[in-house]
């Protein structure tokens, strides 16, 4: 992304990539129209320099070809065998999936507790690192692990949130994103949140990092509340977790895509939006009638702004934003395609093209081999925002904007620029943030886009669907019924 | 303590560990690349020889 920035500066450039030769990629060149000479058979392997300009074309991929090569020139940077000598006590790790095993399971040997963003580690391979680690009393975040706040550091993509008592669990990156933004929002702060990835709370995973991160957060005298957060996880498998954590602090749970069922004797809120209110209450003092008020007084903004708009869309860079979404529409009673995985929606035949109602996570495996997380490049999910409403196909389209740690600073110029193409339809943007994040200051340029801007994604999906389907009262029943009570 | 952050290791996306260092962590960087894949023919040539 870096080499895609420093050619686009250069004299002459009208536009320009570099990016793998994925499947994904060659559809975004061919999109921008950059598809063509070698970079037609390029195979996922081969870096891809691809320049349109008004001269030297030649020049400028010969340019290319250095910038490229000098980014792969390592800057100060230690031998495994050197750091581990230096007494570390958690490791980051973010290289490709396949190669995660080996190096997680040295430095498990070593004590480290581990953060892993990688995706694409085969799930056998979770499996023994996470047994690995129970035995031994480590943690492993991940694999799949967007986001962890420790002591108030945050690893992967944190927001820069207020200290407090609610420690949060989740296997659901941007979920807890989203519930800790909101928190911060009505006052309320958080005293860690461990994510655990996206398949801890499988069957064949059996929650075992989940269980190890309550039992932390049980015992921490900072945490005075508890909250997990997850999705596409196995109710067996989450109620087993329960049953055996013995948590005596008030536990509120949020499974994106279930209802108001109850586990293990834990009712279930069914969104975000609704999990930090609840939160909230619990903690008592103001920020809960604070919160009520802030939602009222929003949703009566939201229910004059509904206009009838059209098809839905939603494209998200968070994929479990992409969930709740995708579940908030269906209990509406439409029918929604989508690429989140999982059994309640029709599965979309090709991420890239809509089929009626339709959800995307630009988060999942398939759009991220071979390219940066949707949080740090959203290019190709904002060209889709921008083609969908200009060509009509939706009328109305929901997306995330996040911020803060792991999100390139200037992500909100970046995207504003991109979305300033947008000639049609509604557009519906939900920032997830806080005024302490390092882009904070720039969101004022989102005023420059014809988009409503909107304070949780639960809002925004109701508000999408009451202009979709030309209904104000829809937002005040979503409310009532998936977030509120 | 929930988990010791003190000093922190961190391979892969750069971005990643600009960002802890941003937050005042002692970030050490780990130099790594991928193994170099050896094709199978090749791996079945150094077999007989060795």
């Amino acid at each position: 992304m870096e080499a895609t920035e420093s050619l686009k500066k250069m004299a002459n450039v009208v536009e320009a990539a570099v990016v793998m030769g994925t499947e994904s990629n060659r559809e975004m060149l061919r999109e921008m129209g950059l598809l063509t000479g070698e970079g037609l058979t390029a195979g996922p392997n081969d870096i891809i320099i691809a320049v349109a300009a008004e001269k030297d074309v030649e020049h400028l991929l010969e340019a290319g070809r250095r910038i490229v090569v000098a980014g792969r020139r390592p800057s100060t940077r230690y031998r495994l065998e050197q750091a581990l000598d230096m007494g570390v006590d958690i490791a980051s790790i973010s290289i490709p999936g396949k190669y995660v095993g080996d190096l997680a399971s040295a430095l498990l040997e070593r004590g480290v507790n581990l953060f892993i963003f990688s995706d694409h580690v085969p799930l056998d391979v979770e499996v023994k690192l996470k047994r690995k680690a129970y035995e031994r009393g480590l943690l492993v975040m991940g694999p799949e692990a967007g986001t962890s706040i420790v002591d108030g550091y945050g690893f992967g993509f944190a927001n820069v949130v207020r200290r407090g008592p609610v420690g949060v669990v989740g296997s659901a990156g941007s979920g807890i994103q989203e519930v800790t933004t909101l928190l911060d929002a009505y006052g309320v702060g958080v005293s860690h949140a461990l994510g655990v990835g996206g398949r801890d709370l499988s069957e064949p995973v059996g929650g075992l990092m989940t269980a190890e991160a309550l039992r932390r957060l049980e015992k921490d005298p900072q945490t005075k509340v508890i909250a997990l957060v997850a999705k596409h996880s196995d109710e067996k498998t989450v109620a087993k977790v329960l049953e055996r954590a013995e948590i005596r602090k008030p536990l509120y749970l949020s499974l994106l895509g279930m209802g108001r069922t109850s586990v293990a004797g834990f009712k279930n809120i069914p969104t975000l939006h609704g999990l930090a209110l609840a939160l909230c209450g619990e903690v008592g003092g103001e920020a809960y009638e604070r919160a009520v008020h802030s939602l009222e007084e929003e949703v009566g903004v939201l229910e004059k702004a509904v206009e009838k708009g059209g098809e839905l869309g939603g494209f998200y860079c968070g994929g479990t934003l992409a969930t709740e979404t995708a579940f908030i529409w269906k209990s509406l009673g439409v029918e929604v395609s989508s690429n989140i995985g999982v059994q309640w929606v029709r599965r979309l035949s090709d991420g890239n093209r809509s089929e009626g109602a339709t959800v995307v996570d630009y988060g999942s495996e398939d759009f991220t081999e071979g390219r940066p997380h949707p949080i740090i490049d959203p290019s190709l999910r904002n060209q889709r925002v921008v083609s969908e409403l200009n060509s009509g196909r939706s009328g109305v389209v929901v997306m995330d904007l996040i911020t803060g740690y792991g999100a390139p600073d200037n992500i909100v110029e970046k995207t504003v620029e991109q979305l300033a193409r947008v000639r049609a339809g509604r557009l519906v943007v939900h920032v997830v943030g806080t005024p302490n994040d390092p882009q904070w200051g720039s969101l004022e340029m989102l005023g420059r886009l014809p988009a409503v801007r909107v304070s949780s994604n639960a809002l925004a999906a109701a508000f999408a669907a009451a202009s979709g389907l030309g209904d104000g009262k829809i937002i005040s029943m979503v409310v009532d019924q998936l977030v509120v009570g | 303590m929930v988990l010791r952050v003190g000093k922190v290791l961190a391979v892969g996306l750069s971005i990643f560990a600009e960002s802890l260092r941003r937050q005042g962590l002692d970030v050490v960087e780990v130099d790594w690349s991928p193994p170099v894949e050896v094709e199978k023919d090749l791996e079945d040539i150094l077999d007989k020889l060795m």
